[in-house]
């Protein structure tokens, strides 16, 4: 596997490793109500390849294929805690933890953090964006990551969730 | 290099590629204080192998080994932008840097965002020592991560408050 590579490997964690879907938190979160709820793992979106759930994406060997199974989950909770039955956040396959959203001076996008329970010395932080809100609530997240690899070029690593209907 | 060494070269950023030191930065530096200034970095602590600074680290092959420089320092600002002589993520050494506490965590997240990378926030967590007389002289920025055999291990930078 590239090098390149090591940040998408963080964010889809186990996904890479194991041939399931990954993934991946806000003082914000009471203020606007925006991320509360369970949000569905639509598709992956790696650069331009998308690979929609259930998928997959081959990748030069010996990578093993990215793919997402469908039905993956992410719940943001109003306490602050999140639930998850995807594998991304951490190193082990820690299903829940808290999270926080930011907003970084320097940033087009606010930042969402998380930190699995047990595994609280490795927080994992990602951008966050939201659409479909015309009619009030948004319906569509978007956690990302653009790392940059040692060549210079970076790699753009996207989760697209829908809300669940409530 | 190995797997278990990805997250490490996460925090290291350039140091590992360059063999130069490498990093990192609040809502609630307004509010305490406690990071603002310029912390020179002392050393590194890998799993608990320490590397003083100036010093390095020998890793087995082919992975260079880790060293740093002395005289290194990160600046956190009063308006959550931070500055550091040394690489973090590439070239970034300028960026925002905010602090959080996230519920159930011990101790407190800095989350950087360099000028350059700014769609790829990095978050480690943080505490801060030697706070009896007043602002602390020590801060230590760690991430955790797992080791080749399974092991989870931990990676520290140490700062010590520059003198004003």
């Amino acid at each position: 596997m590239r090098t390149s590579l090591k940040r998408v490997a963080a964010l889809t964690g186990t996904l890479i490793i194991a041939g399931s879907a990954a993934l991946l938190g806000a003082t914000a979160a009471q203020a606007d109500g925006n991320y509360y709820g369970a949000w569905t793992l639509e598709a992956f979106k790696i650069n331009k390849n998308t690979i929609k759930c259930p998928g997959s994406l081959p990748l030069p060997p010996p990578a093993p294929p990215i793919s997402c199974k469908g039905g993956q989950y992410l719940e943001l909770k109003t306490n602050y805690d999140y639930k998850t039955n995807l594998q991304i956040f951490s190193q082990s396959n820690l299903d829940k933890g808290s999270f926080d959203i930011i907003q970084l001076k320097n940033s087009p996008y606010k930042s969402i953090v998380f930190a699995a329970d047990g595994a609280d010395n490795d927080p994992r932080a990602y951008q966050i964006k939201f659409s479909g809100n015309s009619s009030g609530m948004p319906t569509k997240m978007v956690i990302f990551s653009g790392p940059e690899g040692p060549d210079g070029k970076t790699t753009m690593v996207k989760m697209v969730f829908r809300r669940d209907p409530s | 290099m190995r797997t278990s060494l990805k997250r490490a070269a996460a925090i290291t950023g350039t140091l590992i590629v360059a063999a130069s030191a490498a990093l990192i930065g609040a809502q609630g530096a307004q509010a305490d204080g406690s990071y603002y200034g310029a912390w020179t970095l002392e050393g590194w602590n890998f799993g608990g192998k320490k590397i003083d600074c100036p010093g390095s680290l020998p890793l087995p092959p082919p992975a260079p080994s880790i060293s740093c420089k002395a005289g290194e320092v990160l600046e956190l600002k009063t308006n959550y932008r931070y500055k550091a002589t040394f690489n973090f993520a590439g070239d970034n050494s300028a960026g925002g840097f905010d602090v959080i506490k996230i519920k159930g965590s011990k101790y407190k997240t800095i989350v950087f965002d360099p000028d350059t990378e700014t769609n790829d926030p990095r978050a480690y967590q943080m505490k801060l020592q030697g706070t009896g007389s007043g602002a602390p002289k020590k801060m230590v920025i760690f991430l955790g991560y797992v080791g080749p055999n399974g092991n989870e291990k931990t990676v520290k930078m140490i700062f010590r408050r520059d003198a004003n």
